[in-house]
């Protein structure tokens, strides 16, 4: 099987039901297959990237939590965000989880260039 | 390489919706189900139609008739088999819900 | 009954569904597969996850006028050879399938894993995704 590259769209806003959490899991699988594998949070999906302000000993794992696994998975560069997403959800003054900033224009590049987009 | 983006949600408000400033030229927008409320008369989509060239859209013929939504120009009405032909035709897809 | 015609080299297509059987993008991809399957087109996997496993909930007894997408996309399969895979993962998240000896999916689908998704990507010539 030859190797393709995955791109995965995250943007339903994270608290809702195990979305986030389901989608991690089947990028984490990619990656397991050694896949080239990108994570691109944009419009909801932007507010995962929000730090934790307190741990809480109960409840599902935070997705500040379920992203911090992702260097255990091989997956070493931070997601990528999209900018504009930030924007409008006057998120770009925040501190975020570190992530790699980049411009609506370079999505459609992204998504040309990718074999695979999975998008949630 | 060209991107089919298959969108499912309806308008969210006015302007240009997020997914659009995401097309790159050759790209191919498929409108599907409640899509199809952002082309109505005074929908907040039907401007961004090209009556021409540019990136060309879609949409079931079944989903138009269902709502009573009579296609633009630079709309094409395509069945079943032409959403396969367009699933053919561009090597990757999106889907923006 | 869906005609399976013989094909030389044609695309391929792995379908991942994420939306409860009710909604607009369950409903585009059982009509994407039902006519690409007619094109003559292999439809090598149809993979449910999230929402999308409550397809694999046995259909109730018949009496309704509308024959569900579980029991549609359970002939597809049959027709035209299409695998049905169910994430384990989810369906046991929502209570559609509880461990091996548990509850039964509905017939025609099977239940597996996430690696069986990423095969299909990898083995298809196109994705699609209704999420």
């Amino acid at each position: 099987m030859d190797g393709r590259r995955f791109l995965c769209v995250f943007r339903r806003a994270p608290h809702t039901d195990a979305v986030l959490r389901e989608h991690l899991d089947l990028t984490l699988t990619l990656a397991a297959f050694e896949q080239a594998v990108e994570l691109l949070f944009l419009d909801d999906g932007v507010y995962a990237l929000l730090p934790d302000r307190q741990s809480l000993p109960e409840g599902p794992p935070s997705p500040a939590q379920l992203l911090a696994a992702l260097p255990f998975y091989g997956l070493e560069q931070p997601p990528l965000v999209e900018r504009e997403s930030l924007l409008e959800r006057g998120l770009d003054g925040e501190k975020l989880l570190p992530a790699r900033h980049i411009g609506r224009h370079e999505v459609a590049a992204l998504l040309g260039d990718a074999d695979v987009v999975l998008s949630l | 390489m060209a991107t089919l983006h298959l969108v499912f949600h309806p308008p969210r408000g006015p302007g240009v919706p997020a997914w659009f400033g995401r097309l790159r030229t050759g790209d191919a927008v498929f409108l599907l189900g409640d899509a199809l409320h952002g082309i109505r008369e005074n929908g907040p989509w039907r401007s961004l139609v090209p009556p021409a060239e540019g990136t060309r859209f879609y949409a079931l013929k079944d989903d138009l008739l269902r709502r009573g939504i009579a296609a633009p120009d630079g709309l094409n009405p395509v069945d079943d088999a032409g959403f396969v032909a367009l699933a053919v035709e561009y090597r990757t897809s999106v889907t923006w819900s | 009954m869906y005609k399976v015609l013989v094909t030389g080299n044609m695309v391929t297509f792995a379908l991942l569904i994420n939306s409860a059987p009710h909604s607009a993008q369950a409903h585009a991809a059982f009509r994407f597969a039902r006519a690409a399957v007619g094109q003559g087109y292999r439809v090598i996997r149809v993979f449910f996850h999230g929402e999308g496993v409550y397809h694999a909930l046995p259909p109730s007894p018949p009496g309704g006028s509308e024959v569900s997408l579980t029991t549609r996309w359970a002939e597809l399969a049959r027709d035209a050879n299409v695998d049905l895979v169910l994430c384990s993962a989810a369906a046991e998240r929502r209570g559609v399938w509880s461990g091996e000896s548990g509850r039964a999916v509905a017939e025609g689908f099977r239940v597996g894993g996430l690696g069986q998704w990423v095969e299909a990507c990898l083995q298809a010539e196109r994705t699609l995704s209704f999420t």
